[in-house]
């Protein structure tokens, strides 16, 4: 057992860190990242620094050779979330693509769908969105219904999905549609431009950012056949290995922990952080960042020597919810001011992503139902 | 809207206080172990016909309304003195609504006087929070009911007179529709109790029934007819089923605790003692939501739930935090914080599970579907 | 990173864990209704002397993270034995091996309570400015009863600590790591012991028909608690591997914040069964209570996390 890095870990990490320090501009935080990825402003910054990174060959390190990646260990890819995320995530939605999209597309897609994809997502080029949640299916994403009737030429989809962020600045949809089939039967998986005609986008103004939010209409939305990833109603296979990575694909504790040190110099400089109670609400929060970094690790680990995804995912996403929200109850207990427009950028965006941590990515209730069955072996409830 | 005791109460309190003067050394509200010191103390309480205060007049009783009895066993719990007996609560209140005019001439006089104790015979190793799933079987043959099976935690069987069985007179599948009431003689031939020790340092016993007989005319109310007769028992309860002044004589003892040790000058310690302090405000809140619902039976449920919950939440809560304060000199058998500690682990459990009351508040207070 | 064990340290615990299972079997206070406070596992101890697991911290291609599963491994048994002090905080902080088992305390502690001291062959004390490290041979120890599951002493008088092996002021932050650490070990395995026998029992027990434990309401708050017991021993395990400050106090800060939840959930969910001293439950809550206050309690573990991460201006 060993907790150390190696030195090319070390020496990757300190590249990301300088790429990051030349690339954000000053007022990154207050000015771009202040409300989250999917922000205006950082999504346009993003398409700038996506070329940065790509340049670098820094988007798809973990990828195949074969795909433009460098086979780079599942630790090298929680490194770069880790960089990425506690920075706000100045790839916006690009991390889609790199972490799930595109390895589904290789294990699940044909060859003309890889080369058409792949190369785009390594040149960071395409900034993704994720058409899973529908009005009547949110946590039971099996209870979708938008619909795509095979015609002719490909399929026609009609319906509408909701919470979808990234949607109005994104090129890229992977949409989940009903081929017939109820419940996981039938779920099909494709893959289509944002802008494809029929398709219509509408934001949806919420507590947490009066952008991440959009609800997404489809009338009448013709795709050609190769837009279906997989084959016609077996795509709950590919959705399941999607949501595995997608629970632990953003290393949410790392922004928590750098946010805490940014409370801590605000409390510093308020006179507030010698109170014995303060302090103890910021090592408390500190522990629970810490544990959501081990238990976290714990599931690269197994990743990273290609084991089969076990229960310890849920364990994680489940600790990363409580840090997040051990870090932003301190924020604003004592810092509330800074929440505000005037504020600081930085505790504002943690703030507002931890309001939606335990929904987004399968609400803190589904991974604990998921903990109880396989983790605990607990039976079925009535 | 007046939040305030009347002048009658008032009064009534100052006698009962006067009254408990000398019995403070007592000390059987938590461990109930001096069985004569109880026995002697609810004579005592017969004499003043205390045991009876909210009884009905032509019961012997003396028809007060039920803030009277939560007074008196409010400030019992504050001094720590007793509980109400069982005998005088739902075994008394029951035969009164639905007993026979000769079992109330033989079962109510004693009880009032304090003469008789009775020990309680609902749960079974294989039935506690779902009691409508219980087996001891009582078989109705020529010489009465033969009882056969097993109860289990009855308090103090080995040191009262009668048991308040609860058991199975229809057929198993028929749940709650087939259980009756009977009156047990713990001398009765067949019937071997044998005492187990609890963490709380308390002594609980099971019950064993080896063919038993109970004279029919021990029977109150209809045969298969308990279930509403002991629910009937729990809403003529619920107003002194978890007295706040308990809570606050728990809070008390660990705050003098506290300052007899110098922790009150830490500002953690002191921050967590008016934490504490509030809670135990908000318990007092909730029983006197009890005391107003009484009549209303929904309401009552409801704020009987929330408060066996916020004061079991409450009391343990209280006890943790001594033992948080990060002294050692705490946990040590002698040490008051650690007896109390020991002995609220078990309130979220008896009379009702803290899971029970939420579930209660979730679906008769929220309106949420099981 | 890589966070498996090693084949030696495999074969280690394998061994370990096979030893202990061997002492798992507590006596019940039966009818007798005299509480057994606990059992202390002279077997297991000699066993484990035999196989010289006691040294494992100092032997050559052993370390802290190999004496750290046996102290994990033996806290999970219902048996209690010393393991912290003679096997990771003893030789870890003196470079050998001490007289055990080693009780360990806070000077303001001693005449209080202390874990072990009415067994202990090795005491040391933290003196706030330095440790001594003194034998227990002569000194005026009282046995304390409780329900705390450890044997526990306090001193009559202090001992004349001038006369005593002194290790110096720079041996009190390395005191104070060690220990955290251990108490964490030891939380953990305690922790990981209550919520599996509490699994176990609520996948059999039946309420209203159904087992206890297919209850959402249950299955929630037992799941939230192994991600708290998992969250215990990986913190642990990786200040047992770092040795640094900050790594000890955040173990021992989350193992003592995570006893209160857990012991309350494993309570309820074992019923009134769970109170009785024939269940073994409160072998495991009550040691944890006791180890809640250790040390100063949470309290003092936060404030040790807050120096060792924002000290500076």
């Amino acid at each position: 057992m060993d907790f150390a890095w190696t030195e090319s870990e070390q020496a990757y990490r300190a590249e990301l860190v300088s790429l990051l320090e030349q690339q954000l501009p000053p007022d990154w935080w207050d000015a771009y990242a202040y409300d989250g990825p999917a922000g205006p402003e950082l999504m346009v910054h993003a398409r700038r620094f996506n070329a940065e990174l790509a340049q670098r060959n820094l988007v798809v390190r973990h990828w195949p050779r074969a795909y433009g990646g460098q086979e780079a260990s599942a630790w090298s890819q929680i490194i770069l979330s880790e960089e990425m995320w506690s920075n706000g995530e100045p790839r916006s939605s690009l991390y889609l693509g790199a972490n799930w999209a595109g390895p589904a597309i290789m294990k699940f897609g044909t060859e003309a769908q890889k080369q058409r994809y792949l190369r785009p997502i390594a040149d960071g080029k395409l900034l993704w969105c994720q058409g899973f949640s529908e009005p009547e299916a949110g946590t039971d994403l099996a209870n979708m219904k938008t619909r795509a009737e095979p015609d002719a030429d490909g399929y026609v989809i009609n319906g509408s999905k909701v919470w979808t962020s990234y949607a109005s600045r994104a090129d890229i949809m992977f949409l989940l549609a009903r081929v017939g089939g109820s419940g996981k039967g039938g779920v099909s998986c494709f893959i289509l431009p944002v802008n494809s005609p029929g398709m219509e986008v509408r934001p949806i103004p919420a507590i947490h950012s009066p952008h991440d939010f959009n609800e997404v209409f489809f009338t009448d939305v013709r795709v050609p056949a190769d837009a279906l990833l997989g084959e016609p109603g077996k795509g709950w296979d590919i959705v399941t290995t999607i949501l595995h990575y997608e629970r632990i694909g953003a290393a949410r504790y790392e922004f928590s922990r750098r946010t805490l040190d940014r409370v801590v110099a605000h409390l510093k400089q308020r006179g507030l952080f010698d109170d014995p109670t303060v302090q103890a609400e910021l090592a408390t929060a500190l522990a629970a960042t810490e544990a959501a970094r081990l238990l976290t690790y714990v599931v690269i680990d197994g990743r990273a020597k290609e084991r089969p995804p076990g229960p310890d995912t849920y364990v994680a996403r489940y600790a990363m919810v409580q840090a997040d929200h051990a870090v932003a109850n301190i924020a604003s207990t004592y810092l509330s001011d800074l929440l505000t427009e005037q504020g600081d950028g930085m505790l504002r965006s943690h703030f507002t992503s931890a309001i939606t941590a335990g929904i987004a990515a399968g609400a803190a209730e589904v991974q604990l139902n998921m903990i109880s069955g396989r983790y605990l072996g607990l039976p079925r409830g009535a | 809207m007046q939040l305030a005791y009347s002048s009658a109460e008032r009064a009534f309190l100052a006698e009962v206080r006067a009254f408990l003067a000398p019995w403070r050394g007592l000390g059987q509200y938590l461990q109930g172990r001096d069985h004569a010191g109880l026995r002697a103390f609810y004579k005592a309480l017969g004499v003043k016909n205390w045991l009876s205060l909210g009884w009905p007049v032509d019961h012997g009783g003396r028809g007060l309304p039920p803030i009277y009895e939560f007074l008196l066993w409010d400030e019992m719990a504050h001094a720590r003195i007793a509980r109400p007996p069982l005998s005088a609560g739902i075994v008394a209140k029951t035969i009164i609504r639905y007993g026979t005019d000769a079992q109330k001439a033989r079962w109510l006089e004693p009880i009032r006087t304090g003469e008789l104790m009775f020990s309680l015979g609902y749960s079974e190793p294989e039935a506690g929070s779902d009691l409508a799933s219980l087996r001891t079987r009582a078989e109705l043959g020529p010489e009465g009911y033969r009882i056969n099976g097993t109860k289990i935690w009855s308090s103090s069987a080995q040191d009262s007179d009668y048991l308040w069985l609860l058991c199975r007179t229809g057929e198993v599948a028929s749940r709650a529709a087939g259980l009756s009431l009977l009156i047990v003689d713990l001398r009765a031939p067949g019937l071997r109790i044998r005492p187990m020790a609890k963490m709380s340092g308390n002594v609980f016993c099971e019950l064993f029934f080896d063919d038993v007989i109970v004279p029919v005319d021990q029977r109150i109310g209809p045969q298969d007819g308990a279930w509403k007769m002991m629910n009937a028992s729990l809403a003529d309860e619920r107003h002194v089923q978890f007295p706040p002044k308990r809570v606050l004589a728990d809070y008390e003892t660990v705050r003098d605790w506290a300052m007899a040790h110098g922790l009150d000058r830490d500002p953690v310690v002191r921050e967590r003692l008016a934490e504490l302090a509030v809670d135990v405000l908000e318990c007092q809140a909730h029983a006197l939501r009890v005391l107003t619902a009484q009549g209303d039976d929904v309401r009552a449920s409801i704020a009987a739930a929330a408060n066996k919950r916020a004061s079991t939440d409450t009391i343990q809560a209280i006890a943790r935090a001594a033992m948080d304060f990060g002294i050692p000199a705490a946990l040590t058998t002698a040490a008051p914080i650690e007896q109390l500690w020991r002995q609220t682990l078990e309130e979220s459990l008896g009379g009702g599970t803290t899971e029970i009351m939420t579930s209660i508040i979730a679906r008769q207070g929220l309106g949420l579907k099981a | 990173m890589d966070l498996e064990l090693t084949s030696d340290q495999r074969a280690i615990h394998d061994a370990i864990v096979q030893m202990v299972s061997n002492h798992m079997d507590v006596p019940r206070s039966g009818a007798t209704l005299k509480p057994v406070e606990y059992c202390y596992a002279d077997q297991l101890d000699r066993d484990l002397a035999e196989g010289e697991f006691f040294s494992l911290a100092l032997t050559e291609g052993c370390g802290a993270l190999e004496a750290a599963l046996l102290v994990y491994e033996t806290g999970r048994s219902p048996l209690v034995l010393e393991t912290a002090g003679a096997a990771f905080i003893g030789p870890l902080l003196t470079g050998r091996d001490l007289p055990r088992p080693v009780a360990v305390a806070r000077l303001e502690d001693l005449t209080r309570a202390v874990r072990f001291l009415d067994r202990a062959r090795t005491l040391i004390v933290d003196l706030g400015d330095d440790v001594a490290v003194l034998s227990t041979d002569g000194l005026a120890v009282e046995p304390i009863h409780s329900m705390f599951a450890y044997p526990l002493g306090r001193l009559m008088t202090l001992p004349d600590f001038t006369a005593a092996e002194r290790l110096g002021a720079a041996a009190v932050p390395r005191l104070r790591r060690l220990w955290r650490v251990g108490l964490a070990l030891e939380t953990a395995a305690a922790l990981q012991a209550a919520v599996d026998f509490t699994t176990a029992y609520v996948k059999d027990r039946l309420v209203f028909g159904r087992p206890v434990g297919s209850y959402q309401a249950v299955q929630h708050r037992l799941s939230a608690d192994i991600q708290r017991v998992r969250a215990v021993y990986w913190l642990a395990l990786k200040a047992a591997w770092s040795g640094g400050d900050q790594d000890a106090a955040l173990a021992a800060l989350y193992a003592q914040q995570a006893i209160t939840p857990i012991n309350y959930d494993t309570h309820q969910f074992n019923g009134a069964l769970g109170m009785t001293l024939e269940h073994t439950l409160h072998f495991w809550t009550f040691r944890l209570r006791l180890l809640q206050g250790e040390m100063g309690g949470a309290r003092t573990q936060a404030a040790a996390t807050v120096a060792a991460t924002w000290a500076g201006a």
